[in-house]
């Protein structure tokens, strides 16, 4: 569904991601750790197709991002660490600007919204213009707008901050959801519990190089997540 | 602390000459000279109409034993225009700013926060205040001997009207700020109130000649009331004919309500900065929806944008309220306009020319797609992640522009063109190049901004009314006007003006043309990598 080949990218003389190839077939949760700074989000907004790369190559679904950006993005969904939306509009607004976007369909995008706002306990604050809202009820408004349209790819950064326990419980319900369905989630984050639980396979970055990846029980082996994280930090320093 | 504040403060003000987008680049040396040639022109076209306005007032009165009423009137002009031009700022710099939280959330008391943003509103009012002061001590200087006490007493009124300035913005816009906080539409508030005080300025300003008439002849009434009802401004007239004592009673009329203001902000500005009201809350019922095409869902939006925000609403579409004010003005007073017109005969055949002009010049004044692209600011990437490409984004905002410009431009030449009867010729001109123009302005806005993106803004303000994109495109479209009238004056033998009028269409849509076609393809990939 994702595949990444040698992906490079340069800010100035800083090598911001370092020959990254990373291939995340439907149906996998694929998590994507690593430090501050280590590459993640650079990696994934070149995915999305918001940040041009130097060399390398992104394929989703089998489309490549630099050459077909559009059909790319009309299958996947981006949710940004720290979802800055349009407030000037209302929730309800929002949601049927993006599906509008994707043509989603009256009677399909009044059932989904109902369904994921009901799930998330936005429905009654879908009215309220998204200025007014928290940054958990602007995350989730995120994820649901991410939804509507039920893309194949999902791409996550840090999904989990903000989200109250059981609005994070909901969303790794739906990540599961989606894969079972066929789809495919890429996301970042910097919880290792929740990595190790969630996902089918791992990838860890470290100032931009690929230092590990494989399913779950490759890269931990006996060991827990963290264990293997801390360890190949301090052995690639 | 208060002068990292205060360093933050001025370099958000001068951001908009400093440096662009979120790279933080710094302009080249012909921008900056460019920016700087700019603002002089404004600040050369301000001081020649105060200065004008204050040579008529200051012989006669000075004549009459009043020169401190000269001073008192020309008092009463700074103040209202530093209150009428610094209000909505303050409203927006002070109560409504995007970092106030962040702020309030450090260890800095939040009267050295308040103190800091005040001090960059203060200069502000300062430079207004100085746009009318300086003409009038100039037109004083040109009219009798300038002592060093005049000199002295003007220095200190330089310093101490903009804190009366200061004081009054600081009540209206904490005024302006509850009442729009608790109400569902702000946007229409604002733009009201901006209306109200613009258009009662205005009226007074366009009465000027009648009520300087007035003055001259009842100068000593006029004096009466001034000493009676408006005692601060009777000692700054006396202050300013070098008069101690009245300078310090003029000094504790500006200082005392600056002083009492900034005491009960700063006693209640967590609570102003932090507390949102709101309107009442909205509960959802769910409704049946008509499902629009990407390209109806990206204009809806940027609709919703210009709506919601009433300072993008008043900067973006101020030229159609005048240009529906002038179509009315043509409605209900046109016998008068068209009676006024036929008593100069030679005015006759430039009729067309002259109403293509005025209109162009209205058009000009809209700003929707000017400021467009900094407005997005940090959600821009909303739409670069979604399957929309960037041409179809611009395109967008280019639509709005032209919707929100060309019907009260297309109203307005069309009673210009009946008032006026500017004969077939005239006619199309006034139909056909103000809506040429109106695209030029859609495209050139849009494509300085693009240039000249700034996304990371903590207030609307400084996006909508502190942008260089903003601020070059309104002199860039009545450049052109102005470029096309004086081409018109050098060929004026070779065609009729009504025909050149009509002609004048031809290069706007050339022009138009190639710049839509650098945003199609530069600018729209321009566009998907901002950041």
């Amino acid at each position: 569904m994702l595949n990444i080949e040698h992906l490079t990218k340069t800010y100035g003389d800083k090598r911001a991601v370092d020959d990254l190839s990373l291939h995340i077939a439907p149906g996998e949760i694929y998590g994507f750790i690593g430090h501050n700074g280590a590459g993640k989000t650079t990696t994934i907004k070149a995915c999305c197709g918001i940040l041009d790369f130097d060399s390398g190559e992104i394929f989703v679904d089998g489309v490549s991002v630099r050459k077909d950006p559009l059909r790319c993005k009309q299958v996947m969904a981006y949710i940004p660490d720290n979802p800055d939306l349009y407030d000037y509009l209302s929730g309800i607004q929002y949601l049927h600007f993006i599906a509008d976007i994707f043509r989603v369909p009256a009677a399909e995008r009044r059932a989904r919204i109902r369904d994921y706002a009901d799930r998330f306990e936005l429905t009654d604050d879908l009215a309220q213009p998204i200025r007014a809202y928290s940054h958990g009820m602007k995350q989730k408004l995120a994820i649901i707008s991410a939804l509507i349209h039920r893309p194949k790819l999902v791409i996550l950064d840090e999904p989990f901050v903000g989200l109250d326990p059981k609005a994070s419980h909901l969303l790794k319900e739906l990540m599961r959801e989606i894969c079972r369905d066929g789809g495919a989630i890429f996301f970042s984050t910097h919880v290792l519990e929740v990595a190790e639980k969630l996902c089918d396979k791992v990838a860890i970055l470290k100032a931009g190089r690929l230092v590990k990846s494989g399913t779950m029980e490759e890269v931990r082996g006996d060991e827990s997540l963290e264990s293997v994280f801390l360890e190949l930090e301090d052995d690639h320093v | 602390m208060f002068r990292a504040l205060l360093r933050l403060q001025l370099r958000s003000l001068l951001a908009a000459f400093t440096r662009g987008g979120r790279k933080g680049k710094k302009p080249s040396k012909l921008g900056l000279f460019g920016y700087g040639a700019l603002m002089l022109y404004v600040v050369v076209v301000f001081f020649g109409l105060f200065y004008l306005m204050a040579d008529t007032l200051c012989a006669p009165l000075l004549a009459a034993g009043l020169g401190w009423l000269y001073f008192a009137l020309e008092g009463i002009l700074a103040l209202a225009l530093g209150v009428v031009g610094s209000v909505f700022m303050t409203q927006s710099q002070l109560f409504e700013a995007r970092d106030n939280e962040l702020l309030l959330s450090m260890p800095i008391p939040p009267a050295a926060i308040l103190g800091s943003r005040m001090l960059a509103l203060y200069l502000q009012s300062f430079l207004l205040s100085a746009l009318v002061l300086t003409p009038a001590f100039l037109a004083y200087g040109a009219a009798a001997p300038v002592t060093a006490a005049h000199a002295a007493a003007w220095a200190a009124v330089y310093v101490l009207l903009p804190l009366a300035i200061l004081a009054l913005s600081a009540v209206l816009g904490w005024l302006v700020a509850l009442l729009s906080s608790r109400m569902r539409n702000k946007s229409l508030l604002t733009v009201v109130l901006y209306l109200v005080f613009l258009g009662g300025y205005l009226y007074l300003y366009s009465r000027m000649s009648h009520y300087l008439n007035l003055l001259i002849a009842n100068g000593p009434a006029v004096a009466d009331v001034v000493q009676r009802r408006l005692y601060p401004f009777w000692q700054l007239g006396l202050a300013c004919l070098g008069g101690g004592a009245a300078l310090a009673r003029f000094a504790a009329c500006a200082a005392v309500p600056f002083a009492l203001v900034y005491w009960v902000l700063a006693r209640t500005f967590l609570r102003l900065a932090t507390t949102r009201r709101g309107a009442a809350r909205i509960r959802y019922r769910e409704r049946a929806v008509r499902p629009r095409t990407p390209d109806g869902a990206l204009l809806l939006r940027e609709a919703r944008h210009l709506w919601g925000s009433p300072l993008y609403l008043l900067n973006g579409a101020f030229g159609s309220v005048c240009l529906l004010i002038g179509a009315g003005f043509l409605a209900f007073r046109g016998r008068t306009v068209a009676e006024f017109a036929a008593m100069i005969p030679p005015l006759r055949p430039w009729l067309g020319l002259l109403g293509c002009g005025l209109v162009c010049l209205l058009v000009g004044m809209n700003l929707v797609t000017a400021p467009s692209v900094s407005l997005e600011g940090r959600s821009l990437w909303l739409l670069q992640s979604l399957p929309v490409s960037g041409w179809q984004a611009l395109r967008a905002k280019l639509r709005l522009h032209l919707l929100v410009t060309m019907p009260p431009a297309l109203v307005c030449a069309a009673a210009a063109a009946a008032v006026l009867r500017t004969g077939p010729l005239g006619t199309a001109a006034l139909l056909v190049t103000p809506l040429a123009f109106t695209d030029v302005c859609a495209v050139l806005g849009l494509a300085l901004n693009l240039r000249m993106p700034r996304l990371d803004w903590d207030s609307e303000a400084q996006a909508v009314k502190r942008s260089g994109s903003a601020m070059i495109a309104v002199f860039a479209d009545w450049g052109i006007v102005l470029a096309l009238g004086l081409l018109f004056y050098a060929t004026r033998r070779v065609w009729s003006p009504d025909a050149f009028a009509l002609a004048a269409a031809v290069p706007l849509v050339l022009v138009s043309a190639l710049v839509r076609r650098w945003l199609r393809r530069g600018g729209a990939a321009r566009f998907q990598t901002l950041s």
